[in-house]
């Protein structure tokens, strides 16, 4: 088994996470790379810096990687499927972490194209969010209300306007 | 005079700043206007960390003002308007950070357009519209329909507008008369009108023809009547959607595609509607099914890469075995790669004779759903396989048929020189999805993926429920 080409993914803040290749292309940033530059295949360890990823992050991702690395994803362009189909539970306990954690695996996810972790990840932000008047999203995520009673009347009927389908 | 909304938003630092209670000294009424003035011109991201003092919108608030705007668009696909508006309406910095893409769909009442007219102030009373890109009309209205300057007001209340969608009680004649002088490129016209009669669902291309950079069309509940139509002024369509449509003879879908610009083309129907047991939409089934008509010379949806016909709501659904791919008359086709046309050869000995050349040529994407399909394993074997790769199944109808044909033109050539024509079965060479989902219960096994001849297709068969 050691004797396969890894891949070593070099975070931020120097950390390297050495990863079979099958795990790291999950990430098509990296799958690109890898196809660019070693076109005949991996010989020897092959080192990927990500430069704005954090050790912690990237080792989630990883996780988050290493998890699914069996899976198949629906199809990228049939936005339909991807819409409609719900976290799936492994991904959603994955991603209850604190909202700081959750913004840099979604950035990281963005950064190293691994798509159906945004989708998770944004999909978990929508339903922070999804059903809430602007009230409960005050309460639900202590934001003080700086509107006044004036401006915040003048927005409703403003809001009038706004299509709501 | 365009106000594209994705270079439009504030970022939290520069509205937090604006906001800090101690340096808010002016009036509502006037910091409601600076508001207004700032979201108006693109603001620069100051180069500050991203994360700010300000604690008025908590680590939430930061959360979410902070993301890129690609992530905001792609968590917001996942959420309501009403969820988007609630979520600008909770804090300035989320009022700021949203209000482009809140307003970037409106809606108005004809009244409110007409009072609007009246005197220049009361266009003050339309917040925000500059960043319209959409307008829906909530309500249909005679009076203002017709005698409204459609245009003129159009441009004062949403300059950057693009889409309009109406609500229409009756024929849609009356957009024929409209000089529209912004560019609109989608329209959607819905008939509410519940009465059969059908005049009073009568729609006519020539009624959009003011609308010449028109490129999407979408109709519902209309009936759709054809004239000669001036091909100068016919908008070059691309996507056209029909709900619940019907059409008179002599109207044939190709008359939506004078210029051979349609790509993509969505007919569906819903709670039972008649309309699909009639002749007229059996020819236009059977038209796709390529059943071949001869004597013609036209290219039939010449550009047309995505088709969907789908039923929704029905109790018996139109079978899919019956109607469409069951007619293998259509591998009877030879095309002529040098000419770019298609023979067919009759049944008898006849020289070919030159007929339209082949159907959707361009098709790469085929979507049928809510059909009955009555035997799965049969339809699948028999009709879908063969479509779409007839190399690989045990019995070969094209082969066979193509092999007949082979013989028979090349008998045609009397001087023994090679045969004169490039044969190739001429069916979907581009498809390379297929989408289906199955209304009734049949047992449907993991068919998933399909290799073509050169290169992937999928498959994908769902059943409804």
């Amino acid at each position: 088994m050691s004797d396969t080409p890894k891949v070593i993914i070099v975070s931020s803040d120097n950390g390297k996470f050495p990863v079979e290749q099958k795990v790291a292309e999950k990430s098509v940033l990296i799958k690109k790379m890898i196809e660019d530059l070693a076109p005949n295949g991996l010989e020897e360890d092959f080192e990927i810096p990500t430069p704005n990823v954090r050790s912690n992050v990237l080792k989630a991702v990883l996780e988050w990687c290493e998890h699914h690395k069996d899976t198949e994803f629906p199809d990228e362009d049939d936005d339909d499927t991807r819409k409609i189909t719900p976290v799936d539970d492994w991904d959603k306990n994955f991603l209850q972490v604190d909202q700081e954690m959750l913004y840099e695996i979604i950035l990281a996810a963005n950064y190293l194209n691994i798509r159906p972790l945004l989708d998770a990840g944004c999909k978990v932000v929508a339903e922070m969010i999804r059903g809430k008047s602007p009230e409960e999203i005050r309460k639900t995520f202590n934001i003080v209300n700086d509107f006044s009673p004036e401006e915040e009347a003048a927005i409703k009927r403003e809001n009038e306007w706004a299509e709501d389908r | 005079m365009a106000y594209p909304m994705d270079v439009v938003h504030w970022s939290s630092t520069t509205v937090a700043a604006a906001c800090l209670p101690e340096q808010d000294v002016e009036p509502p009424s006037k910091r409601r206007k600076r508001e207004i003035l700032q979201t108006s011109t693109p603001v620069s991201a100051p180069e500050t960390p991203v994360h700010t003092s300000d604690d008025n919108i908590g680590e939430f608030g930061h959360f979410i003002a902070d993301f890129p705007n690609e992530i905001i668009h792609h968590i917001l696909r996942y959420l309501s308007q009403t969820d988007l508006i609630n979520l600008s309406s909770s804090t300035k910095t989320f009022r700021g950070r949203f209000l482009s893409l809140v307003f970037a769909k409106i809606k108005v009442h004809w009244h409110d357009l007409d009072a609007a007219s009246s005197s220049e102030r009361n266009l003050s009373l339309f917040p925000h519209t500059a960043y319209a890109r959409k307008i829906r009309f909530l309500d249909s209205s005679p009076g203002p329909e017709w005698n409204l300057n459609l245009g003129t007001h159009l441009f004062q209340l949403a300059p950057s507008a693009n889409e309009l969608e109406f609500r229409l009680l009756n024929s849609s004649s009356w957009l024929k008369y409209k000089d529209v002088d912004i560019p609109i490129t989608m329209i959607t016209l819905a008939n509410i009108n519940q009465s059969p009669a059908l005049h009073k669902h009568l729609f006519d291309l020539n009624h959009l023809r003011n609308f010449t950079q028109l490129t999407d069309v979408t109709l519902r509940g209309f009936n759709v009547r054809w004239r000669d139509l001036d091909d100068n002024v016919t908008p070059r369509v691309k996507t056209l959607k029909l709900v619940d449509c019907t059409w008179e003879y002599p109207f044939t879908m190709t008359q939506f595609d004078p210029h051979h610009s349609l790509q993509k083309l969505t007919v569906s129907y819903t709670h039972n509607n008649s309309f699909v047991l009639s002749e007229r939409f059996q020819d236009f089934l059977k038209f796709l099914a390529f059943i071949l008509e001869l004597g013609k010379t036209e290219q039939l949806f010449p550009s047309l890469q995505s088709l969907e016909i789908s039923f929704s709501n029905f109790d018996k659904p139109p079978s899919l075995n019956s109607l469409v791919f069951n007619d293998l008359t259509h591998y009877l086709q030879v095309f002529d790669s040098s000419t770019g046309k298609v023979f067919r050869l009759p049944d008898s000995a006849h020289p070919p004779v030159l007929i339209e050349s082949f159907k959707l040529p361009s098709l790469r994407e085929l979507r049928l759903l809510g059909w009955q399909v009555n035997n799965f394993q049969d339809f699948y074997h028999h009709h879908l396989l063969p479509m779409l790769q007839p190399k690989q199944c045990g019995w070969d109808p094209v082969a066979e048929r193509m092999q007949a044909l082979m013989l028979l033109l090349a008998g045609l050539d009397s001087a023994g020189r090679k045969p004169l024509y490039d044969y190739k079965p001429v069916k979907l060479p581009l498809l390379r999805r297929l989408d289906l989902t199955v209304a009734n219960k049949v047992q449907i096994a993991g068919y998933k993926r399909i290799d073509a001849d050169d290169g992937q297709f999928v498959l994908t068969v769902r059943r409804a429920d």
